[in-house]
């Protein structure tokens, strides 16, 4: 039976030991403080990231994971696997997936083939159709069914989010198109969510309370739900106002409640929450 | 005028018509009275305002015909397009009734005039959502009966009118007694009055009385209502402009435009000046005004093709704009720049100048409808006094119209917040409405009269504070009004405070207000200051 590899990067918010559970391999992503450079989930942790990023001291940004990287993973894993599917965040955010092309253009021939993937979504969004990936090839699914089941998984994996300011998101320049729909209130915490790859704004609500109610109707609009995480940045006592209202629609004890990472954390700002939803397939 | 028509019997459409004349004359006349018979001490009457122009406006209009019932229909028809706040509404539907009254008659003696006010009454109260006695309603009711007995063999109209005029009187003089809001704040009721002046100036006219009254007092120099400027001699390009600056040299500017052009208004200090004017080159006015600072709101209108579009509305022709169009049109009337510019932001297609004393009549909210590039749209009246003429320009257009009952700009700006370019029709007006619930609205103004309401004291001059439109508090500095609302506004439930400063307040003044409220509430985090740029309320605060 041939040997598949599920490659992602940090930008998929799955947490190293899942990770570790699904033989997931993550290429991070790299998070820029002032004039240091951290490997997100390697060098610093979500919390020491959080606490840098409320100070506000140091001037944060990231970068793609560069293309020797990924070059390294894969000529790594060539000697072990006969098939790599390597996951990506949407190449309208993120470097990674053009940085994951030029790395395989460099490869020399073998019996190896690696496939890049622009997955079209970030943070659990992608985490969802990775860790279902990662699931089938520990079932032993055929590289073929892999290749289409992640197509599949990326059609049917969303996630939503609101930020509390969306200066980072500025910053970022990640909001290029949807800035200009949000208005001139300068409080607004805009709901959005991936489309074709894109930041899009579909809601503007200007609190909290009303942001949450909003991630709770996203969820609460598909016809049928698999599953659901729970997302958020620093504040995890506003997880269980979404739980409340998630319940009567679909168990708040199966909900899984995960982190933003240090790579989307940097966009999105403390404060933020999200919800990623996997509708399952046919 | 001067000829007594005592001996008519009846009146012909041409009389008729003169005698509508007469009745906006005269109600034209007591304008500032009228305006001044507020509940609240608050400077915003304009009820009279209201009146004047929707009468004023519907007779201007109207050609004459030999046809009693011909003129009725004409002055009925256009009191409806001019019609203007509720008090205006209501009278328009007084004059749809009267005409209703009238059908098929070509001239109106008593018994046709008994018939008229009885069909007027009729119109009115189903006008009306919940009718309230001691209101124009109950004027026009009691008239109309009383009207009525007067109708005996022989009878000519001038007892039948005069019947009515001294019942009209008395039930306006009754009104503090049928409300109890008028009889705490010491006025009768401005809209009851207003129709009494009406049915007094036909009476007048009948009998060849003046029609000048003895102290007619100019309206109240607050507002700036444009839409009074506007007279039948009227040429050129009606141009609109605001100027921001610093230190503007004000009465220089004003004095440089009132040179320039007729009907010249211009309001403002030296930040901000808004212009009105008719001119017929209007580059020259704007080239001028911007040589002290950049322009914006800038809107030229050929009033000559505007007369003729009025009776042709929407024959295409309109500019698309450049941006894509959304499925779902919005017009906001909101008052002052700041508040214009932060609705458009969040994609109101139109925003109408309006708002306490300036209410927009049904013509200018169905033209912003009809202008909108949309076929669905939703207006935001942002004043509980537009909603009855948003609601009838929504039933006069033929586009798919719903009205999102906002009472202050606030709650306008929290629908608006909430709408959605990728919802449907219905899903935006249901969670638009929902969401004026999300708001609550403290206004600041100043009182111009001494009045109790609601257990209030309130003193001349003092500061006032208004919570969702009912009067809370009067205080002797800003600050402490300021504390007594936001104790009132539920902020344990509240997340974010927004101020929104008037035309008379510097952002200054209005961030060391912000920072009072920062140090007050100290753990509610930091106060959202917005210019607003209204008029009479110095400052508008809103916690959702």
């Amino acid at each position: 039976m041939p040997s598949i590899k599920i490659v992602t990067d940090s930008a998929a918010d799955i947490p190293i030991s899942l990770a570790h559970e699904l033989g997931i391999e993550i290429v991070p992503v790299h998070i820029h403080l002032g004039d240091q450079v951290y490997r997100a989930g390697l060098d610093i942790t979500a919390e020491q990231f959080y606490h840098a990023l409320q100070e506000g001291r140091a001037k944060v940004s990231t970068s793609a994971p560069p293309p020797v990287a990924f070059e390294q993973v894969y000529r790594r894993l060539a000697s072990d696997y006969d098939y790599v599917f390597s996951i990506h965040t949407s190449s309208r955010l993120s470097g990674a997936y053009h940085s994951a092309q030029q790395a395989r253009s460099r490869l020399p021939a073998s019996a190896t083939r690696t496939e890049i993937i622009d997955s079209k979504l970030a943070s659990m969004g992608l985490g969802l159709a990775v860790i279902h990936a990662a699931r089938a090839v520990r079932d032993g699914a055929a590289p073929d069914d892999v290749a289409q089941y992640i197509n599949a998984l990326c059609q049917h994996c969303h996630v939503v989010f609101f930020v509390d300011t969306i200066d980072y998101l500025e910053q970022s320049g990640r909001l290029s198109l949807a800035a200009s729909v949000l208005g001139s209130m300068q409080r607004i915490k805009p709901l959005m969510l991936l489309d074709e790859g894109e930041i899009v704004p579909y809601e503007r609500t200007r609190t909290r309370a009303k942001a949450i109610e909003g991630l709770f109707t996203f969820v609460e609009d598909f016809p049928s739900v698999k599953e659901v995480v729970a997302l958020y940045a620093t504040t995890p006592e506003d997880i269980d106002k979404l739980l409340e209202k998630v319940d009567p629609i679909f168990p708040r004890d199966e909900v899984q409640i995960m982190q933003f990472g240090p790579a989307i954390g940097a966009h999105l700002g403390p404060g933020a929450m999200g919800v990623a939803v996997f509708e399952g397939l046919e | 005028m001067t000829t007594s028509r005592s001996q008519a019997h009846c009146w012909s459409g041409a009389e008729l018509l003169d005698a509508f004349r007469a009745s906006a004359r005269w109600l034209e006349q007591h304008v500032a009275l009228l305006n001044a018979l507020n509940v609240f001490p608050v400077p915003d009457g304009d009820t009279g305002t209201n009146m004047s122009l929707t009468l004023n406006g519907a007779v201007h209009e109207v050609a004459p015909d030999a046809s009693c019932a011909v003129v009725a229909e004409r002055v009925g028809y256009w009191a409806l397009m001019r019609g203007r706040g509720n008090s205006g509404i209501i009278l328009s539907q007084v004059l749809r009734g009267w005409a209703q009254g009238l059908a098929g008659h070509g001239e109106m003696g008593a018994a046709e005039f008994a018939a008229a006010l009885a069909h007027a009454s009729a119109a009115a109260t189903k006008a009306v959502l919940k009718p309230v006695e001691g209101t124009m309603l109950t004027v026009i009711r009691e008239a109309s009966e009383a009207a009525q007995a007067a109708v005996q063999p022989g009878a000519t109209l001038e007892v039948a009118l005069a019947a009515a005029v001294q019942r009209a009187h008395e039930t306006v003089q009754r009104t503090p007694s049928l409300l109890p809001t008028l009889r705490e704040a010491g006025v009768v009721d401005a809209g009851a009055q207003g129709l009494l002046f009406v049915l007094e100036g036909m009476l007048r006219f009948l009998r060849g009385d003046t029609l000048e009254a003895p102290h007619a007092a100019e309206p109240s120099p607050g507002g700036v209502a444009f839409e009074d400027v506007h007279g039948p001699d009227d040429f050129g390009y009606c141009t609109n402009f605001i100027i921001s600056g610093s230190a503007m040299p004000f009465n220089d500017i004003r004095a440089a435009l009132a040179a320039m052009g007729q009907s010249v208004v211009v309001g403002g200090d030296g930040q901000m000046i808004k212009a009105h004017l008719h001119l017929l080159r209007p580059g020259d006015a704007l080239n001028y005004a911007v040589q002290w600072g950049a322009l914006s709101n800038i809107e030229i209108t050929n009033m000559d093709l505007q007369r003729a579009e009025l009776h042709h509305t929407t024959e295409a022709g309109h500019d698309e704009p450049d941006a894509e169009v959304r499925p779902i049109g919005i017009v906001a009337v909101l008052q002052g720049a700041g508040f214009a510019a932060i609705a458009q932001s969040l994609g109101a297609g139109a925003v109408i100048d309006g708002g306490a004393t300036m209410n927009p009549s049904t013509a200018d909210l169905l033209a912003a409808i009809e202008n909108l590039p949309q076929h669905e749209v939703i207006v935001l009246p942002n004043n509980r006094n537009i909603f009855m003429a948003a609601e009838q320009a929504a039933q006069l257009s033929e586009k798919k119209v719903a009205v999102v009952p906002s009472r202050t700009a606030p709650q306008g700006l929290a629908a608006l917040l909430r709408f959605n370019a990728q919802a449907d029709f219905d899903a935006n007006v249901n969670t638009m409405t929902n969401a004026l619930h999300d708001v609550v609205t403290a206004e600041i103004t100043t009182a111009v009269r001494d009045a109790t309401v609601d257990g209030v004291v309130v003193r001349a001059d003092q500061t006032i504070g208004l919570l969702d439109g009912v009067l809370i508090v009067a205080a002797d500095s800003v600050e402490n009004v300021v504390d007594m609302l936001l104790d009132r506004m539920d902020l344990a439930e509240r997340e974010i405070i927004t101020m929104y400063y008037g035309s008379a307040v510097n952002r200054d003044q209005a961030a060391a207000l912000a920072r009072h409220i920062e140090t007050r509430f100290a753990d509610f985090g930091d106060v959202e200051v917005q210019a607003g740029g209204q008029s009479l309320y110095q400052y508008v605060l809103s916690a959702e």
